[in-house]
């Protein structure tokens, strides 16, 4: 009665069947059902290039085994395709979660919305900026009037006051970057080109735009309309996973992939690195990592991937990306991800829970030393110290040169609550004290608090020299080998195969330079892949 | 968490369920267990960390794999090649909608910002909406196939006319079909062809109760549904 035409029958088998293990599949010693059957040559196809190409193979493909084999130059030829790009893709889309909130990228003090969002009437194309509508019309969401602006003699453009309390004036049409060869309608303020604002601040920094005096300058360069903002995101995830996809596919160590200095980046994100950043406090990004000067030449619209430096040099592959610390927000988060995705070591509070909070242990301030906390703490805050050097909520490399260990206005400030921190020393260093043994790190910089001599030494190095650690001693190999048996096997690893035939096949990987597909070949090459758990 | 363990008795249920049809094709190929030498493995590598470079995997294995259900991702590229190019889309006004796009997370694919982990459960979601697609699909399916040459079909796998209701006919189609879907081969020379011989009953009804000109048409819609909707062309 189990046959195909009747899938009503076997989704509800399947939906319902206990786990009972078959008469030909007896339950072990452990009570798991332990039959494997093996795959033919044929489903054996089917299996690979669903997992290796993220499809079924075509009748043709599977045509090719009436009178063949799946052999191993079949295998190379998958791995050496770009259809295999989609499941290293996928496989580290899966760790590393590649999803960046727009508004944590693009800066709001250079988006320009569309009217027709905000229900202001008239045409809903015309484009506006809320902090040129607070400061300059009076209202967050006031854009322009739907008509031509009107200039005066020093050429500003004339606002009128209307009934409503806002002041408007009109749009002005203007070729944007973006869309080369195009006209927009902009509100005249908006595209203003002066330089700076009235208290000398330049209208391409942050401190300009957000004072809405600014426009977005020649040919709307430091602002982004929403369809920029929709280009930059994919963008964001493509140079994440070019530099994933490098050293795979060139066949380079697949450590690279954590440890690179180096990035790609094309006109769009050369850009954003460019106008776009340097708007970009809340999350910062700031300086970006390469240097804009080296960007001069790359239009928004070329679209070609090229290879930069970046600098500083304790940049470290992924981890240290544009996408990662955007997803990944604090030095904690960042650790955190990295151990569960590279070294298969996640954190996990202890199965007997926590002490009360109300118990005088709770009351340390220091996690790594707070019982219950430093189940955990103890490792993830001096493994989170290797992003020290990097702002969190933000991408900013803490230049030593511009934010030191200690800045005594911030002690300062520390010390007297009744005085003005300011941005710097809020968002950077020490300045809320809450208990006793905090203050004698008052005005230190935030990620220096509670660390050792060590740990500081480390954190100046950035996240590579944690990479290097377990590149070491083996642990990255090893969780490379079992994330990969993850994915194909479609299981967990027993702890005897973690610490046999994976463990072997991990020892490989690592005496072979890291080759990821040659690993990947070995896994799949496995008699036990074909082997198949009933 | 890994949601394979959850899945694990569902899965268990669906592998002895497919292991039912004796007739299963596909010779069970009696591979000796290679032998992995480590060792030799890491030198080559050393020397040359190609993929080509990679020797043989060496161990007395004892590892084995679970089935695994597709993603979304998979499943929308494997229908197309299935059907030779279609896709399950809707047009809601706004021009062709891919419905498993839309779908995707109520079906668990993840956005890696509130999922950050695909859902692989052989759930009722997913058998009802490919209940859903199988017939949205295969009624176009059937109606290109009926004026398309025998060999640009996809479907209707045979040489003969489209109409064509000879039992010849149907079972070769009904073979090739089943290496569409499921990679099972069934050899030409009806040798192994238990699987289909359900099917084959079931194109006769579909057919043979269909109105005066669409007869073939209803048989191969019933077989596609059948394929479309079986739990082997999510789990592989």
């Amino acid at each position: 009665m189990c046959r195909p035409i009747l899938p009503a029958c076997l989704w509800a088998l399947i939906l319902t069947l206990p786990a009972v293990c078959s008469a030909q599949a007896p339950p072990d010693a452990t009570g798991a059902c332990n039959d494997t059957v093996e795959v033919d040559r044929f489903r054996l196809l089917r299996q690979l290039t669903l997992d290796l190409w993220g499809r079924a193979p075509s009748e043709g493909e599977l045509r090719t085994l009436v009178s063949g084999e799946v052999d191993e130059a079949r295998v190379d030829t998958m791995l050496a395709s770009n259809e295999f790009d989609r499941f290293v893709e996928r496989h580290h889309a899966d760790l590393l979660w590649p999803s960046v909130n727009g508004l944590d990228f693009v800066p709001i003090a250079g988006l320009l919305l569309p009217t027709a969002q905000y229900g202001d009437g008239g045409d809903g194309n015309r484009l506006f900026n809320i902090f040129i509508a607070l400061y300059q019309r009076r209202e967050l969401y006031a854009a322009c009037k739907d008509e031509p602006a009107v200039f005066d003699e020093d050429g500003e453009p004339v606002f009128e006051d209307m009934v409503d309390g806002t002041r408007r004036e009109g749009y002005v049409f203007v070729e944007p970057y973006w869309a080369p060869g195009t006209q927009i309608k902009v509100c005249a303020a908006e595209a203003s080109v002066r330089p700076t604002n009235e208290y000398g601040d330049g209208c391409a920094t942050f401190q300009g735009m957000y004072s809405g005096q600014c426009g977005c300058g020649p040919n709307l360069e430091h602002c982004a309309d929403l369809s920029v903002a929709q280009t930059l995101l994919p963008m964001l995830r493509e140079q994440l996973m070019r530099m994933v996809r490098g050293p795979i596919d060139g066949n380079r160590p697949y450590t690279e992939v954590l440890t690179t200095v180096e990035e790609e980046l094309n006109g769009p994100l050369a850009h954003y690195y460019r106008h776009l950043a340097p708007l970009a406090i809340d999350p910062i990004v700031l300086v970006p990592p390469v240097a804009p000067a080296e960007l001069a030449d790359l239009p928004y619209t070329d679209f070609a991937w090229r290879t930069f430096r970046r600098t500083p040099e304790l940049h470290s592959g992924v981890l240290t990306s544009l996408a990662y610390m955007l997803r990944f927000q604090t030095a904690r988060a960042r650790a955190n991800r990295y151990y569960n995705a590279f070294l298969c070591e996640p954190f996990q509070a202890p199965v007997e829970g926590l002490p009360s909070p109300n118990d005088e242990c709770s009351q340390e301030p220091n996690l790594s030393e707070r019982c219950g906390c430093n189940y955990c703490h103890s490792k993830l805050e001096p493994a989170a110290a290797h992003w020290g050097r990097f702002a969190e909520a933000g991408t900013l490399y803490l230049d030593p040169q511009v934010y030191p260990v200690f800045d005594s206005r911030c002690a300062a400030c520390a010390e007297n609550p009744q005085r003005e921190c300011g941005f710097i020393c809020d968002r950077f260093y020490v300045t809320d004290i809450g208990h006793p043994k905090e203050a004698q790190y008052a005005g230190v910089l935030k990620a220096y608090e509670w660390r050792t001599r060590e740990q500081i030494a480390r954190m100046e190095l950035g996240p590579k020299v944690l990479v290097e650690d377990a590149i070491t001693d083996g642990r990255l190999a090893s969780c490379s080998t079992v994330q990969l048996f993850r994915r194909l096997y479609k299981r967990e690893p027993t702890e005897a195969e973690v610490n046999g035939e994976l463990l072997e096949l991990s020892r490989a990987f690592q005496a072979g330079g890291f080759n990821f597909k040659s690993l990947v070949k070995s896994l799949v090459q496995s008699p036990g892949y074909r082997r198949l758990v009933r | 968490m890994n949601t394979t363990h959850h899945a694990a008795p569902l899965f268990l249920g669906l592998v002895t369920l497919l292991s039912c049809g004796e007739d299963r094709s596909g010779t069970k190929t009696e591979r000796p267990e290679a032998e992995i030498d480590v060792g030799r493995q890491a030198d080559r590598a050393t020397a040359d960390p190609t993929p080509d470079a990679a020797l043989p995997v060496v161990v007395q294995s004892t590892l084995s794999r679970a089935p695994g259900r597709m993603t979304v991702d998979q499943l929308r590229r494997s229908i197309e090649i299935i059907t030779g190019g279609l896709a399950w889309e809707e047009d809601f006004g706004d021009g062709p909608t891919d419905m498993l796009e839309v779908l995707a997370p109520t079906i668990g694919a993840p956005d890696y910002l509130l999922v950050t982990e695909e859902n692989l459960e052989p759930s009722l979601i997913i058998a009802k909406f490919l209940h859903d697609a199988s017939h949205r699909l295969c009624v176009r399916w059937v109606e290109n196939e009926s004026v398309a040459p025998p060999e640009r079909r996809t479907l209707v796998r045979h040489a003969a006319a489209f109409e064509s209701r000879e039992e010849a006919d149907i079972k070769a189609g009904l073979r090739a079909l089943q290496l569409r879907f499921f990679a099972r081969y069934l050899p030409e020379d009806g040798a192994e062809d238990g699987p289909i011989s359900a099917l084959y009953g079931l194109f006769l009804n579909a057919s043979s109760t269909s109105t005066p000109g669409r007869e073939a048409k209803d048989g191969w819609l019933a077989v596609c549904i059948a394929h479309m909707t079986d739990p082997e062309l999510l789990l592989y």
